[in-house]
């Protein structure tokens, strides 16, 4: 059946590379980090996996992720994950044993999908019943009471010295006080579960209202693309910004380019057949990538939305944001944890670590 | 082509844009909508179930003839027979009170999928959504069904996407139970079993089914739960409408054992009752445990009571207020 699948929860955590070291989830629930890969296969060397976690000691009693969602956040030494079962933990980067101030997980007891956010000392965690958790980065602890966004919550909240930005499904974009937790703004831009991305000051925000939302946060989250940034499907990836582009993916597999400053459509390629798209594209050697659903990852011109070629993995769908390595491999995440290499100029694409 | 083929595209994808319809049109609430959903298929299917209804009351009359051919014939052939023959005389199909039913399990299925489908439980449900939905485009370029996903999965106090052990999920299992369990027993009050063996497969029946769906509920989600509770209670609104309770009485609900206890102290409180002038005849003190013993006597008890209150009072039992609305009449 199509939708084989859906009803269970695998998460679709992105790999993240920190001090030379990917982390990544590649087994349902398990985070495990290995060292930089340099070669061309990770599965080629044994010894690369430094550790797993929950690790199936003493300490990790207890510990039940269920599936990552929210791609592991890593500052200072420090990865903080965030399970969709609600428990959070943070884990020393070079053993993956937990931060012993912590004492343990902190259980939020809600599930989470949306990546958290760190400003200053405040892990800023927002779940699925549509609530936005504050603790102390340092030891775990709230640092006030939740505050209620409503409507589930999927898209990382963004934060700076402002306040915090948070975006749910029920269609409301938020500005909240980081301390006070009171409202400082919203506007109604259609559901959100895509991860916005902030860059001087705009915050540009895939929208289910078929747009790519630009909402300055220096003015109150004023619009900036007014007649700008439209498209003919649901927009849940985080646009790519590079140079004077944004590029955007719609859940149908339409790539469109779209002009930085107006939002004024360059051009779109339209999807041969409706993919389902939830990976944000990557730009790498003047190639831009996307991966759907149904397997395929597809190379473009980022001049002219040429399609230079589309591959198959056979029997494996994408949901998870692309990772380039300092060494420019450009790696895509399947469903099961497995990672994959895809050289940008022919599109050849090659198991890089197998899910086991 | 492929059954599951067939099954999506003319089954299952029309009604998950017409769950998202039904949302829109119920203000956004998806648990309206499953309500909607439910009364109007209720009506759609209304015509197959007078006809499952019109089968079960022409068994329960034939019930004396059946009863009469259990007796009268020993040998398992001839009464097999003799019963289909009494069927055909009679023009009464014996599966003819299946056809609902039967209706009622793929529309089940159906709505499973359609149910897991459109609450997007996981934000993969909802991705996967987004593409069993119709691209209508409204005067302006409006897609009102994409635009009215993902849909809110609350409803009331109750989660509607929750799976396992959680209280929306514990709710509806309780009330899944609870008016399937009553269904089966008002159904069943009709017709009495033709053999002990009947009547073990009507209790099995009675127990199995509803324990059988309200563990369902637990395992799917709660959504279907309100479905199945709501399709069930218009089942027995319809049945006690058209057929009636048969034998079945409230008090038939407790357990024999507390019935047992209770009935002495009914029985007094009803002796005293009679003393004190009140309008108790012979009948109405009949308890509960008896009354379950007859065929219909539920029944008899209704038109019983109906009775009293119509042309069969007692003229020195009138109230003062009828007699007074007579007066003026005349």
């Amino acid at each position: 059946m199509a939708c084989a699948g859906i009803a269970n929860p695998n998460g679709w955590a992105s790999p993240v590379v920190e001090e030379g070291i990917l982390v990544t989830q590649i087994d349902e629930g398990e985070l495990s980090a290995f060292t930089t890969p340099t070669g061309d296969s990770l599965a080629l060397n044994p010894t690369a996996r430094l550790w797993t976690y929950p690790g199936g000691t003493d300490d990790d009693d207890g510990v039940d992720l269920k599936a990552i969602y929210a791609t592991p956040l890593i500052d200072g030494g420090i990865v903080y994950v965030a399970g969709y079962s609600g428990q959070v933990v943070a884990l020393t980067l070079q053993n993956g044993r937990p931060v012993t101030s912590w004492g343990g997980p902190v259980d939020i007891a809600e599930r989470i999908v949306a990546t958290p956010a760190l400003h200053g000392d405040v892990l800023y965690i927002a779940t699925e019943v549509g609530r936005l958790h504050r603790l102390d980065a340092s030891n775990g602890t709230r640092v006030a009471t939740p505050v209620d966004i409503g409507g589930r919550i999927w898209a990382a909240p963004y934060a700076d010295a402002r306040g915090v930005y948070v975006a749910g499904i029920d269609r409301d974009f938020v500005a909240i006080d980081g301390s006070s937790g009171q409202s400082r703004w919203s506007r109604d831009i259609g559901a959100v579960a895509g991860d916005p991305i902030a860059v001087g000051g705009l915050l540009y925000v895939p929208a289910f209202d078929r747009r790519v939302h630009v909402l300055d946060l220096t003015a109150d989250g004023a619009e900036r693309w007014p007649d700008g940034g439209r498209g003919d499907a649901w927009f849940w990836s985080s646009p790519l910004i590079e140079g004077n582009t944004v590029y955007a993916v719609a859940v149908d597999g339409s790539v469109y380019a779209f002009d930085r400053d107006t939002g004024a459509l360059r051009w779109r390629t339209i999807a041969a057949s409706s993919d389902e798209v939830r990976a944000a594209p990557v730009l790498q050697s003047n190639v831009l990538m996307i991966a759907t659903r149904d397997g395929d990852i597809r190379g473009f011109n980022p001049t002219n939305g040429t399609l230079l070629w589309v591959e198959h993995v056979s029997g494996e769908r994408f949901y998870a944001d692309p990772l380039v390595l300092e060494s420019g491999l450009v790696i895509f995440t399947d469903e099961d944890g497995g990672l994959w290499r895809v050289d940008p100029s022919s599109g050849n694409t090659q198991p890089f670590l197998e899910s086991s | 082509m492929p059954i599951g083929f067939l099954w999506q595209t003319f089954l299952e994808t029309p009604l998950i844009n017409f769950m998202v319809l039904l949302t829109v049109v119920s203000f956004g609430s998806y648990g309206l909508a499953i309500l909607l959903f439910t009364f109007i298929t209720r009506v759609i299917t209304f015509p197959l179930t007078m006809r499952t209804m019109r089968s079960t009351r022409a068994m329960s009359e034939l019930q004396p003839q059946l009863q009469e051919i259990q007796k009268k014939y020993s040998d398992p052939r001839r009464r097999s027979e003799e019963t289909m023959k009494l069927y055909r005389e009679s023009g009464v199909n014996p599966i003819g009170c299946l056809g609902s039913q039967l209706l009622q399990f793929p529309l089940f299925i159906a709505m499973y999928q359609v149910i897991r489908t459109t609450l997007g439980g996981t934000p993969e449900g909802v991705l996967y959504l987004e593409s069993r939905i119709y691209d209508f485009d409204m005067l302006g370029g409006t897609q009102f069904l994409h635009d009215s996903v993902p849909l809110s999965t609350n409803f009331l106090f109750l989660d509607l996407s929750s799976t396992g052990y959680s209280p929306t999920s514990i709710t509806f299992m309780l009330l899944v139970f609870a008016s399937m369990w009553l269904q089966q027993r008002i159904s069943t009050s009709r017709t009495k079993p033709a053999s002990d063996q009947q009547q073990q497969m009507n209790q099995m029946m009675q127990w199995m089914m509803p324990v059988m769906f309200a563990w369902f509920v637990v395992v799917v989600p709660a959504g279907l739960g309100l479905y199945w509770t709501a399709t069930t209670i218009i089942g027995i609104v319809l049945h006690w409408i058209f057929l009636g309770p048969g034998d079945f009485t409230w008090g038939s609900i407790v357990p024999q054992q507390l019935r047992a206890r209770l009935v002495p102290a009914a029985a007094t409180a009803s002796a005293s009752t009679n003393k004190s002038g009140a309008l108790l005849d012979g009948a109405d003190a009949t308890t509960e445990q008896e009354s379950s013993d007859g065929a219909n006597s539920g029944d008899q008890r209704r038109r019983r009571r109906r009775s009293r209150r119509t042309g069969a009072q007692q003229p020195g039992s009138q109230s003062r207020s009828s007699r007074r609305r007579r007066r003026q009449r005349r």
